[in-house]
């Protein structure tokens, strides 16, 4: 009896021990397929001449862009790893300022105290941006929520605190903010605050992310994102009668807009200004405005 | 009477509770397995991330293997000799004392509070950076504490008698250890191994601080690299994924933690029941 | 002799390395926290970093109302299930589901955090009202995590009370209730307080699946009902501290919280480990 149990035993391990193996070897193969049939061009004809590792953090709002660049300029340079992080603005200049990440981001200006603690900080721009408010796509009123600064302000302070005052259903607002460093919050709160603090109440989100996936999944929520956050899952407010699109901010009519960075402490080294070019250049604009944001040309 | 009618009572106020217990306790297991099943594919398993929640997770998994295999190259041969030390070697006086209860206080800490020292010590002011190497270290901190309390149970348990017997045959305390104390005891330190390693497995905390966004779409090529894991890619996508297909590779990928999670605390209560049987007959 | 005497020294440098790490630890949460501990910090009812206002009693009542809560909730269902499993339950049965709650020790935290904000979180905001980020939702995803330990270790203790003390007591005409109640509860009783007192531990330090749950309000208040979002210490630490300023006041305040996070769960566990069970020694 215990040999047949032995057996069983044996059966058992064996099999899982060759599952693993077996995954762990064929993860390789497929996972490094694409890279075999680009070694097999650079063989042919170019050189790896970047190789090492990248690190990126910061403001959540240039996260989807810096993803994106990073993938396809990893994938034409092999011997480049580069990871990107978020965190929010303020983690993005404390970061690269202090050494802890080679590049780091922020979606608002440098403040002055910022750039005392961290005097060595070098900026790129990389793209163009502006702030919308968002509310879930079941709201009644999604789709045609049209709001001043003067409501916004009383909305995101609590000084409205239910939808029927802005003519929907009776039921409480449910403010969303992002936490302290975040530049989409300084910038939003710079521009459509007019000097009052946020709700104590409002839930603090660390991410654009969270933001959309928090109001996304809640009905009466009301959140603030970047223009590369909106899609179809929720619903952006027109600001003073102006629709929150990309084409209204080229315009100027729409009255948020922002530059997003990117920082190195001291000048960029070889791979950290490959990088940033890139970004800065014809295939990352490219990568910029497909998401949603706006090129800077 | 009134007694029997209390004991009934009691029995079926029990009954109603281990029922509770026995619903609630593998609700969460159950869930992830219905859920995540449908998510599990070929491309998921070897594929890399991208656009955030999009595609798979294979650099995650490879990332996860390799902080958990790092931490024990680290924590294990530690603790094992901490314990060694602890049960053989020292007499109980004020210094032996400090140190179990420092190794009792560490077991208890904060995880997030390990994951500051971490930061500060290793990732600024040694330089690592967010790295495997970092990441790895801050968690076999974490791990060492039950390392060395199962391996310390486990060398207890070994009989007084193998040890005098070897002794008595002119080996010394060093070769007694090596050749009849430890391998009596390899299962038992085994199964505390196993079950840290299942402890940092999960851990996020510690890894978000120290190891790396989670997110990475590569393997870690040297110990500096950035390391992606997989619980910091399930916290990343469960709070900020917010399409399908995301909540699927949420669902994905923390499947596949709970079964290497599973896997390992199997096998280490496997090990010990094995053990213990043995012992007893 | 002379290697024997090494191989003892390399062993005392390795079992010494754990306490160095907290010695370590704790010089270095002190050296950058001490200078924020002062009545204001730890009274103080705001916090609000960019106005310098850095008060976490708000967030010190609310991390104990949920680590009570979640405590309450887990004894409420792990002790019986205990004293079900070691008193009352054929060997089998018991077998069967020690050994599977035994499997669930230290299921990832994360995980059960992604339940709470995929599950419980809608389920609450849905069915009991307010935003399903809650006390509430805090308390039962704590509970989960503390309940397979509270078990685990409850079971041990009651079947660490001899056979012959059940014996004696039944053969006095005790029924089995009587005998649990009286002679292997009260036996058993300092090894299940230490479970506990490690689970308020656990759950005081528990950072993720917290975080995903809670709310973490901007401002936090003092709670005065379950569906109240609360910020905890950890989250604090957590959502904060990648964006504090090196050297400015609001770093030196989050390491201040993991002071106070610190010294309190090693008194508790001071409480576990020396007092209860000398107690039980004795």
């Amino acid at each position: 009896m215990s040999n047949q149990n032995q057996l069983i035993t044996y059966a058992v391990v064996a099999l899982v021990i060759g599952a693993t193996v077996g995954y762990l070897a064929a993860g390789p193969i497929t996972y490094n397929k694409q890279i075999q049939d680009l070694q097999n061009q650079l063989a042919a004809g170019g050189e790896a001449k970047l190789r090492g590792s990248l690190s990126i953090a910061g403001s959540t709002t240039i996260l989807p862009i810096a993803q994106e660049c990073a993938n396809l300029f990893m994938e034409q340079h092999l011997m480049v790893d580069i990871s990107v992080a978020g965190g929010g603005s303020g983690a993005g200049v404390k970061s690269a300022g202090s050494g802890e990440v080679d590049i780091g981001e922020a979606s608002r200006n440098i403040k002055a105290s910022e750039l005392l603690s961290y005097p060595d900080l070098v900026a790129f721009s990389v793209a163009k941006d502006s702030v919308a408010v968002v509310i879930n796509s079941d709201n009644p009123l999604a789709g045609d929520l049209d709001l001043t600064f003067e409501q916004v302000s009383e909305i995101f302070s609590g000084e409205i605190t239910n939808w029927s005052e802005l003519g929907g259903p009776d039921h409480e607002i449910e403010v969303y903010t992002r936490e302290e460093g975040s530049g989409t919050r300084a910038v939003f709160v710079d521009y459509a605050m007019g000097g009052k603090e946020l709700a104590a109440n409002a839930g603090v989100k660390p991410s654009n992310g969270e933001m959309r996936a928090a109001v996304a999944s809640n009905q009466y929520g009301i959140a603030y994102v970047s223009f590369g956050y909106i899609d179809d899952t929720v619903s952006a407010a027109s600001i003073n009668g102006v629709e929150a699109v990309v084409e209204n901010v080229n315009n100027g009519q729409y009255p948020i807009t922002r530059i997003l960075w990117m920082f190195t402490k001291g000048m960029p080294d070889e791979l950290e200004a490959a990088f940033i070019e890139y970004v800065q250049g014809p295939e990352g604009q490219a990568v910029v405005e497909d998401l949603g944001y706006i090129s800077i040309y | 009477m009134k007694e029997a009618q209390k004991e009934k009572a009691v029995r079926g106020l029990l009954y109603v509770t281990v029922g509770l217990s026995i619903v609630i306790l593998p609700i969460i297991v159950v869930w992830v397995i219905a859920n995540g099943v449908g998510a599990i594919s070929l491309g998921f398993l070897t594929g890399r991330p991208y656009r955030f929640e999009y595609g798979g997770i294979f650099p995650q998994i490879m990332g996860s293997i390799y902080l958990v295999s790092l931490c024990t190259l680290f924590g294990a041969p530690l603790g094992i000799a901490s314990a060694i030390y602890l049960s053989e070697y020292a007499s109980d006086n004020v210094v032996t004392r400090t140190v179990r209860f420092f190794t009792e206080t560490l077991a208890g800490m904060p995880s997030i509070v390990i994951g500051l020292f971490g930061l500060e010590f290793l990732v600024y002011y040694l330089k690592l950076k967010t790295s495997l190497l970092a990441g790895a270290i801050s968690l076999s901190f974490m791990m060492l504490p039950w390392t060395i309390r199962a391996s310390e149970e486990a060398i207890n348990v070994v009989p007084k008698e193998y040890r005098e017997a070897s002794l008595a045959m002119g080996a010394t305390k060093w070769q007694t250890i090596l050749r009849v104390v430890l391998p009596a005891a390899i299962p038992g330190i085994m199964t505390g191994v196993l079950l840290g390693m299942g402890k940092a497995i999960g851990e996020t905390a510690v890894v978000w601080l120290t190891a790396g966004s989670g997110l990475e779409a590569f393997v870690p090529r040297t110990l500096k690299s950035p390391t992606g894991s997989l619980p910091m890619y399930i916290y990343l996508i469960a709070t900020q994924g917010h399409t399908a297909e995301g909540l699927q590779n949420a669902f994905g990928a923390s499947l596949v933690l709970l079964v290497m999670f599973l896997a390992m605390s199997v096998s280490a209560l496997f090990i010990r029941n094995h053990y213990l049987r043995r012992l007893g007959s | 002799m002379r290697t024997e005497d090494i191989i003892s020294k390399i062993l005392f440098l390795c079992a010494s390395f754990s306490a160095v790490i907290v010695f370590m630890i704790t010089v270095f949460l002190l050296q950058e926290g001490v200078r924020m501990l002062n009545p204001s910090f730890l009274f103080g009812k705001t916090w609000s970093p960019h106005r310098e206002l850095f008060g976490i009693f708000p967030t010190l009542v609310g991390t104990l109302c949920v680590v009570a809560g979640a405590v309450v909730i887990a004894t409420a269902i792990g002790i019986p299930s205990a004293i079900f499993l070691s008193e009352f339950s054929p060997f089998w049965v018991r077998n069967i589901i020690k050994s599977s709650v035994e499997l669930i020790v230290g299921i990832p935290s994360v995980v059960i955090g992604f339940f709470g904000l995929t599950v419980l979180v809608p389920f609450i905001r849905d069915n009991v009202g307010g935003r399903g980020e809650s006390i509430l939702a805090g308390w039962i995803v704590l509970a989960f995590m503390i309940l397979p330990n509270l078990i685990t270790i409850a079971e041990d203790s009651l079947r660490a009370v001899p056979r012959s003390y059940r014996e004696a007591s039944l053969a006095l005409g005790a029924t089995r209730w009587q005998t649990v109640r009286n002679v292997v509860l009260p036996s058993a009783s300092s090894g299940i307080r230490a479970a506990l007192v490690l689970g308020v531990g656990r759950a005081m330090g528990e950072t993720m699946a917290v975080l995903m749950v809670v709310g973490n309000p901007e401002t936090p208040w003092i709670p005065l009902g379950i569906l109240d979002r609360v910020r905890m210490l950890t989250s604090t630490i957590a959502i904060e501290f990648s964006y504090a300023e090196w050297g400015s006041s609001h770093q030196y305040a989050l390491f201040a919280i993991g002071v106070v996070l610190f010294f309190m769960v090693t008194a508790l566990n001071f409480i576990a480990t020396f007092v209860i069970r000398r107690k039980n020694i004795q």
